[in-house]
This record gives structure tokens, sequence and C-alpha cells, in this order.
């Protein structure tokens, strides 16, 4: 994992522990392996704005085109999937 | 040849059972169900809620939580063979929420998938009246007997055999299907139930471009009614259904192209997140060849999006309330005729589906002219017969129009206009629900909810767009001195409201702008959600 991809795990934790206020959620149970759509820590639109937010902060361009949801939508699927923009 | 009219919906899946045993009627991923295997779960199911104690002089609905397994769809078929209606109910909605449908429902069984038990202590621990549990694919729980010792269970093992054939008995088209609920200005939901009568008439005019070789799309939410035409047309067509899996409700580009579907039917947002997560690419989609959308405004920049994914495919637009069983209106996109027909880059809502009318009218009641500006009301055989257990909504909403007689027709809130050619054109709303991806919202709902928890009076909440398309997410606003309760409003938000009616912003204004009358500038605030940069 580079080092970019580490600070954005981070990111993406410390998001899901924002957008999940108020909830009895335990992230600090989320693994890798956590599915964050199926357990439930974003919704669809949640995933957008994360996708989003990681794009913008980072400079790092997202390409799921090929990619399975099954995976891109695991914590470190998805951190896998963050890959420096070509511009 | 399409097929005769189905008497009913168990019918409909009995006459493809007869004819095609051994084709798929259902593929939960690779999982692929015969319409034989499909029958056996269900009888296994129907036999059980029978012989459970409460199937003779039972309530006329069962609960079923279950999510896109197989329980929740052998689950449907067997309440529905067993003469019961179903009441969906879903895993991450809050157990508040579940106990208030499944209590206004009546129902005394619930049927609970694998895939659900970790949300079943919560529901179970406030629930009153005695349940008895059926839970078809778990072999036991812990701690049950003690924990929920009012409740009966009864595991897999305990399960009645299948009967030698899937029946039904004593379905007439006055027999309860469904019931469903919809947000509620009151705070709390309303229970829409559905005949088979009603049912039926919508999938009996669906079926007729659809065969055995086709393969559908299973997207909605089985609490989101729409879902009764993945279902029941496939299966009245002798055609598969194929389970999109939750972690690809937002990005099913790679399950159409796989999975091979021929019809696909979803939100238009779904077309925009497929979008922005860049995911669709021309002609990726060569076997789609029907693709319906409905629930939400249909732009005309996302048929021109799915047009190039999808060349090979026929678009739909279809437009109903619950109250009147997924869609009265229909629309088919014809690429010379249909630009010139749409108003404001939005197409058309369609002309009635067979058996349903549509009558626009003004605040009077008095049906308006061609052309003129109208509030939708519904007629025909797909008009439920009335609010469950509440009189006095089903009067105001349910009701006889001057001119025509005793005829009920259903009042809709939707405003829209009828063009020269006899098509509807979607306006707008006469009140403030909205619609979030889909998900009728009653904002009331959501304001009464922060009111309790804030203790403010002034409190707004609005539907909120990220980039001027569909609404997309829930925002409030709230007088200064609530700022230090957003965790409490959060939380009480997510204990009495589904996610999607929680709210994804919250501003705090001081003074809340405030229009001549005295009330609250909605207007004003609107603008303000507009100008505010995405955060």
């Amino acid at each position: 994992m580079s080092e970019t991809q580490l600070a954005v795990r981070q990111f993406v934790l410390e998001t899901l522990r924002a957008l999940n206020r108020g909830k009895n959620n335990e992230l600090a149970a989320v693994d890798d392996s956590c599915n964050l759509v199926e357990s439930g820590l974003v919704d669809s639109l949640g995933f957008l704005e994360l996708v989003a937010a990681v794009e913008t902060k980072f400079a790092v361009k997202f390409d799921f085109s090929a990619a399975d949801p099954a995976e891109f939508t695991t914590l470190g699927g998805f951190v896998a999937h963050a890959l420096p923009s070509p511009h | 040849m399409p097929s005769a009219p189905a008497l009913n919906l168990v019918e409909g899946f009995l006459r493809s059972l007869h004819r095609y045993p051994q084709r798929p009627a259902l593929e939960i991923e690779d999982r692929i169900f015969h319409y034989a295997d499909l029958a056996h779960e269900a009888s296994r199911i129907q036999q059980t809620i029978l012989n459970c104690g409460h199937g003779g002089n039972g309530a006329p609905f069962v609960g079923l939580l279950a999510h896109r397994s197989i329980t929740a769809y052998a689950g449907i078929l067997g309440i529905l063979a067993a003469g019961r209606g179903y009441l969906p109910l879903h895993p991450r909605f809050p157990a508040e929420r579940t106990r208030t449908m499944l209590a206004a429902s009546g129902a005394n069984v619930l049927i609970v998938g694998e895939e659900c038990r970790e949300s079943l202590p919560a529901l179970l621990q406030e629930i009153q009246p005695p349940l008895t549990v059926l839970m078809p694919e778990t072999s036991g729980l812990k701690d049950s007997a003690e924990r929920f010792a009012i409740h009966r269970f009864i595991f897999s093992d305990r399960f009645q055999p299948p009967a030698s054939a899937l029946s039904w008995r004593g379905i007439s088209s006055d027999s309860w299907a469904y019931l469903m609920f919809t947000s509620g200005s009151t705070g709390i939901p309303k229970g829409v139930p559905i005949t088979h009568g009603n049912a039926v008439a919508y999938v009996n005019s669906s079926c007729g471009n659809f065969n055995a070789e086709d393969r559908f799309s299973q997207f909605y939410d089985l609490t989101f009614d729409a879902s009764i035409g993945d279902l029941f047309i496939a299966w009245q067509c002798g055609a598969c259904v194929v389970c999109i899996p939750e972690h690809s409700v937002m990005a099913p580009a790679k399950i159409i192209r796989e999975k091979r579907l021929t019809r696909w039917e979803s939100v238009p947002s779904a077309i925009a997140f497929m979008q922005k997560l860049r995911l669709l690419k021309p002609a990726l989609f060569p076997d789609l060849r029907i693709s319906v959308f409905g629930a939400e405004a249909l732009t005309v920049s996302a048929v021109e999006a799915w047009r190039e994914v999808a060349p090979h495919s026929e678009i739909i637009n279809e437009y109903g309330p619950t109250e009147t069983t997924n869609a009265v209106l229909r629309y088919r996109w014809d690429e010379k005729s249909s630009p010139a027909l749409c108003h404001n880059g939005y197409v058309p809502l369609g002309k009635p589906l067979s058996g349903q009318d549509i009558c626009l009218v003004d605040e009077n009641l008095n049906a308006v002219g061609e052309g003129e500006l109208g509030e939708i009301c519904i007629g025909g055989s797909q008009v439920s017969p009335g609010y469950w257990n509440d009189p006095e909504r089903t009067r105001k909403q349910f009701l006889s129009l001057p001119g025509f007689g005793s005829r009920i027709w259903y009042r809709t809130g939707d405003l829209a206009l009828r063009d020269s050619h006899g098509w509807f054109h979607y306006k707008g709303r006469r009140d403030e629900q909205v619609k979030i991806r889909g998900y009728r919202v009653e904002l009331q709902e959501i304001e009464g909810v922060l009111r309790k928890i804030s203790g403010c009076e002034q409190v707004v909440s609005m539907a909120w767009s990220a980039a001027n398309g569909s609404p997309e997410a829930i925002a409030a606003f709230l007088p200064s001195q609530a700022r230090d309760k957003e965790d409490d409003l959060l939380e009480g938000c997510r204990k009495h409201l589904p996610e999607y009616m929680v709210p994804r912003r919250f501003y705090y204004l001081d003074p809340m702008p405030l229009n001549a009358n005295g009330k609250i500038d909605r207007k004003k605030l609107a603008d303000f959600l507009k100008e505010k940069p995405r955060e």
C-alpha cells in the first residue's frame, strides 16, 4: 500500500466516523474486508460523496470500470482503487 | 404471444411452474433456483404458515423481514399461496419504525431471513403481542427461548415438508396481496393495502413484451412497490429474476452486462450514480431490450445517456403512486417523435394503462381542460381500497369527483397537464411531499422528529440536490440554539426514520427568513441551498 493509499485509508475511516455520528456502528471493527455499503456505514449517496472527497483531497482518480462492486465497496478494495490522477 | 390474464399473483407463477419447471426463476449471485426449486421453498413456507396455529384464522398479513435472499422471494410466494398478504420489512429501517408497521398490520406471524438475524433481537425485545417467528434457513438463535419467551420460534428443522405441488386456495381478486407503508405527514407511516385484483391488473397489462428467455433485474427493495413489477411480470412470463446484490445496487453496470439482463428497471438516479462513478461506456449493455424507469422524473439527458449504453433497448417511463399499484401511466420513448413532446427537458409520464383513468382537477375537484394544470386523480382497477385502518385519511384521499357518479378516485397531490396529443406531463406537487432517490418523503414527518428532539418550533427540512438534478438527500434548518444538539438530532432521526429521510446537512440560522405572512420562507431557504457550495 502506497503512502497515499495509507493516508486515504485514514481519511476514509475519519469520514466514516463523521458520517456515522449518532449511530451504534462499531467502527473499531472495520477492517479492509468490511463492505462499506452492506454494513450500512455508507449508502449509495455516501459512497459517491466519499469518492468525490478522496479525489479532491488526494488528487487521485478512481477507476471502477473493470472492478467488481463486491470488491471496490470494501474498505481495502476502495483504497486499492485510489490511484494517482494522470493529470 | 401474450399470455392470458392471470387470476392472482400466485396463479401467474404457477402457470410458468407447470410450463418451465426446470427453467431458472431466480438468481441470487451464483445460486440459480429453477421454478421447481423456488416452488419447493415457497411450499415449505406456505405449509408452515398454514400449520403454525395462525394459518386458518390468522391476521390478513404476514411480516417478511428478509433482504435479497431466497427467504425473501420464496417468502413472498409462500405467504401469498397461504392466502395471506405480505408485509415487507427492511432490516435497515429503525426497529421502532418496523415495530410500528408490524403492529399496524396486525401480523402475528413473522418470517425472517438468515441475513436479518442480527436485526431481530432489537426488533423483538419491545414487541408485546406474541409473534410466531418462522426462520426457514436458520437452525437456532442463541438464548432465544429465554430472551424472547413470549414469542414462538419455528426454525428450519421444524418446518413443514412442502406439499406435493404448490397450489393456492381461497384467493379472490379482493384478497390482500401486500401491505406497504409510505411516509406519513403526521409522523406515522401510512399503510397501503393492495389486493390481488389491483396487482394483477398492473401485471397483466405489463406482460405483453416478455417471454421465458428474458432476464429481469431485481433492483428495488421489497419495501418499494415497484418491486412487484420485477418479480411478478417475470414469473408470469416464465422469465428469470436476477437479484442485484446490495453492494451492486448503486453500481450495477457489471451485473447488467455479465448476467446478460434483458430487462432493467430502476429509478433514473441509478443512471446518474453510474455516470458519476464513470461506469457507463457506449454499447456496454448489448443484451438489454427493455429498460423501465420510474418513481422519479426522467430527464431527456438521462434517456440519451442510457440509449448510448443500451443501444438495443426500448426506454419506458412509468408513473404511479403506491396507492394505485406501482404504475398507471406509461410512456415509450421514440427517437423521432419524443424530443419534441418533452417539456423542460423531462420525458412525458405517458398515457393510462388498460383499465386505468386519469382526471386532472382544480382545487374544487372539477376537471380541467387540455393544457391546463391540474391535480392527478386516478381511477380504475389498480386503485387500493384505501389506507389500512385509517378511514379518515382514506376519505380525504380516495373520493368521488363531480360528474363521475360514485366512482372512487385516488387524489395524488401530483400536478400535471395533458397536451393536445393526450400525453400527461408532470409539473410538481401541491404539497410538501418530495422524492428522495425514488422514495416518497413527507417533510412534515422529518420536521416532527426534529422539533421533538431539538425543542425548537422553527424547523424546516427540504429536499437537497448536489448538482441541480433529482433530489438526493434532506437538508435541515434549525435556530442556532439547536447547534449543540446535532449529535442528538442525528441519533434521534436514525432511531425514528429510514436512512434516506435522515438529514445530510444541518444549517443553523438566526433569524429564520420569514415571508409576508410570518411563515418560514421556504423559497429563500431553497435559494440558500442552491447557492451553498457542496461541503
